[in-house]
């Protein structure tokens, strides 16, 4: 559940999803699930000459499992709260 | 490319599968397995491939299990919620200049093999009514949060134990505790780089958070790589 916990204290800040099948999408993250199931608002795709017909998508859901990597901006990659994410974890909470 | 892809007698197109199951009423026959009708739509265009071929009207059914699409008696088109990759509202843009519902599609397991298949399987739903497009957007997100994959089931418990010795983390384990620990993450890891930190590491003058924090990294790598998931920093 940490990356779970963690990614919801991103909601509202701008990370680019990459997909297995290499479509990386920038978005603002709405929300997201345990399963890692992200929605992104207000996206624009990385690769818009490759992926022209994306240039009109502004909100989308991504299945957890066809995620390869989530970019997170440097400023919201806060240690501290992973920290207590962890802990908590092995609390059990 | 494209041709290979249209036939009527083939079982899958653009990661489809073919749907049958209509009865008298022309209303789908769901599954047995809780699987409920979560919504349905009148008068979508369903369109598939980079070319958007347009495969005619029909209605649109969002159930718990999958997305449904009927255009007739006969039938029509069908795909399970866990291989739906993502899917999202588009505001129109060639091919299909119309606001609709974009989707990119697993292909099939039956499929997997053929290779006929380059590129993503697109498909888009385009509602008459583009008022409902987000209707049917938040409709596929529910109901796509209700079928994780398998394999990632009890996920969220039971796993805990095995990364985590509760007790050590938080009062600070013993030198052999933690050599030992290491030593079993170490070989999880196989760690090239980095190596030497570990041994250091094992040599024990660590704090307690120290402990929880190589915990923490052990489990994120270890979900990452079982999820076949990567995670970085820009």
């Amino acid at each position: 559940m940490l990356f779970y916990s963690y990614f919801k204290t991103l909601k509202g800040k701008e990370v680019t999803v990459e997909l297995k099948n290499d479509l990386a999408i920038t978005g603002t993250m709405h929300s997201v699930d345990q399963y890692l199931n992200i929605k992104l608002n207000n996206t624009r795709v990385v690769n818009e000459q490759k992926y022209p017909h994306m240039m009109s998508v502004r909100n989308c859901f991504i299945r957890g499992s066809v995620v390869r990597y989530v970019q997170l901006p440097p400023g919201s990659v806060d240690t501290e709260i992973l920290h207590d994410a962890t802990r908590r974890e092995a609390r059990g909470g | 490319m494209a041709t290979l892809n249209g036939g009527s007698d083939s079982d899958q197109l653009f990661g489809l599968d073919r749907f049958t199951a209509v009865s008298a009423s022309g209303e789908p026959q769901l599954g047995e397995e809780d699987e409920e009708l979560a919504a349905s739509f009148q008068r979508v265009v369903l369109a598939v491939g980079e070319d958007s071929r347009e495969q005619g009207t029909g209605t649109l059914y969002v159930t718990t299990r999958q997305i449904i699409w009927c255009k007739s008696l006969a039938g029509g088109f069908s795909v399970p919620f866990d291989r739906i990759s993502m899917h999202a509202v588009s505001q129109g843009a060639e091919p299909v200049k119309l606001p609709c519902i974009y989707a990119q599609l697993e292909a099939s397991p039956a499929t997997d093999d053929d290779d006929s298949q380059e590129g993503p399987n697109d498909i888009r739903l385009i509602p008459s009514d583009a008022g409902c497009l987000q209707d049917i957007f938040q409709r596929m997100c529910d109901c796509a949060a209700l079928n994780p994959d398998s394999d990632m089931e009890g996920d969220a418990e039971g796993n805990d134990e095995f990364y985590y010795n509760e007790e050590e983390v938080l009062a600070g384990a013993g030198a052999d505790d933690r050599a030992r620990t290491l030593e079993s993450l170490d070989s999880m890891l196989q760690l090239e780089d980095g190596v030497e930190d570990e041994d250091e590491m094992a040599d024990g003058d660590l704090e307690a958070h120290d402990v929880s924090r190589s915990a923490m990294c052990m489990q994120c790598w270890f979900i990452a790589q079982t999820r076949g998931y990567k995670y970085s920093v820009i």
